[in-house]
């Protein structure tokens, strides 16, 4: 045979013969198959029930870090700011109400250490996301998702809501 | 347009010469749904939604991938299920069977082909890791470089001596992505 090149792009870009999809004694007995209905049905995607949409998946995710912020950083911005010794004078005085200075602590020594505890507050009250932080955490998180046709499972999302929700409540016990 | 029959490509060349490139090429013109069996989950291909198998009767439109060690249970829902459309079957020697011709739902993916309105395009590393049957069926075969010497052990190929030609111009290019299709006249 002579040699030819062949456009196998311009071949291939030439139209063909449609065919219906073939009835069987299979496809009637198969609970997805409408052989009134056009070519195609719910998107391949959404058809699926085994993962969450991109979007909310970003959202869970970052939902779930916040926890694990609530969890663990307040332990450790107490152990960074406030020394045990700090945190003795801060219990001795609380344990007074909080509103009178101890006796057997010089008063430089009580001020330094309550100061220390604000800022320790004031740290705390920082952790929880702000809905912009979240927006800047959910836009890439999407986004990636998206691109590597990755989700979070049903099942995975209601753990991590369940450890959100949790976590802000046994947080305190983590402070000593 | 003038209607044609539909055709079995086969795409053959070395990893790194441009065959997954000339794909996309070619997917941008095709008029119908394609999907990619998408075995090395090529980041070429990343932008395309992955499917599950279950869902490939619901593929109606654009370009899908799908990917599954359970290559039976593709080919068989692609038998079932898959009218009107290209079906890439990257890297095919990782799953093709030498004994293809032998092993039933890949004959009736051969045979039914035309019935159901498909197109396929089989990629491979060399002309020598080819199947005899699918290069019986085939129609045209797209040559890049590859890394293997054409000789008379591969005269099952179709149209010899066109296939010669071909992987003689090709292997002689100076240019690494350069590729050819001929025909193999199935």
């Amino acid at each position: 045979m002579e040699f030819k090149e062949i456009d196998l792009a311009e071949e291939l870009a030439k139209e063909t013969a449609s065919v219906e999809p073939e009835i069987t004694a299979e496809t009637i007995a198969d609970p997805f198959f409408d052989p009134g209905a056009p070519e195609g049905g719910p998107d391949p995607i959404s058809s699926s029930e085994s993962s969450t949409t991109p979007d909310v998946s970003a959202k869970v995710t970052v939902s779930f870090l916040e926890g694990l912020s609530l969890l663990l950083l307040p332990r450790f911005l107490k152990n960074k700011m406030i020394t045990p010794t700090q945190s003795e004078i801060i219990d001795k005085i609380e344990v007074l109400g909080g509103e009178q200075l101890i006796d057997d602590v010089a008063v430089e020594e009580q001020m330094t250490a309550l100061k220390a505890r604000d800022r320790f507050r004031e740290a705390v009250r920082g952790i929880p996301f702000s809905e912009e932080e979240k927006a800047m955490l959910e836009d890439p998180l999407k986004r990636i998702f998206e691109k590597h046709s990755m989700s979070v499972s049903p099942e995975f999302a209601l753990i991590m809501a369940v450890a959100v929700i949790f976590s802000g409540r046994i947080a305190p016990a983590f402070i000593k | 347009m003038s209607e044609r029959l539909n055709v079995i490509n086969l795409v053959v060349g070395a990893p790194g010469h441009g065959k997954t490139t000339k794909i996309l090429e070619l997917l941008k013109r095709y008029p119908r749904k394609i999907l990619i069996y998408d075995i090395n989950k090529e980041k070429a291909y990343s932008d395309f939604p992955l499917i599950e198998l279950k869902d490939i009767r619901f593929h109606s439109h654009g370009i899908a991938r799908v990917f599954t060690p359970d290559t039976r249970a593709l080919v068989d829902a692609i038998d079932k299920h898959y009218y009107n459309g290209l079906v890439v079957f990257e890297d095919a020697t990782k799953y093709l069977p030498s004994g293809v011709a032998n092993v039933f739902s890949w004959r009736s993916i051969f045979t039914n082909y035309r019935h159901r309105n498909r197109d396929y395009i089989f990629t491979f590393h060399s002309l020598n890791r080819i199947p005899p049957f699918v290069y019986e069926m085939s129609n045209y075969i797209t040559l890049f470089k590859t890394k293997e010497q054409f000789d008379g052990s591969l005269k099952k190929v179709p149209n010899f001596s066109v296939v010669q030609t071909a992987y003689n111009k090709v292997q002689k290019a100076k240019d690494k992505f350069y590729n050819v299709t001929v025909s193999t006249g199935a």
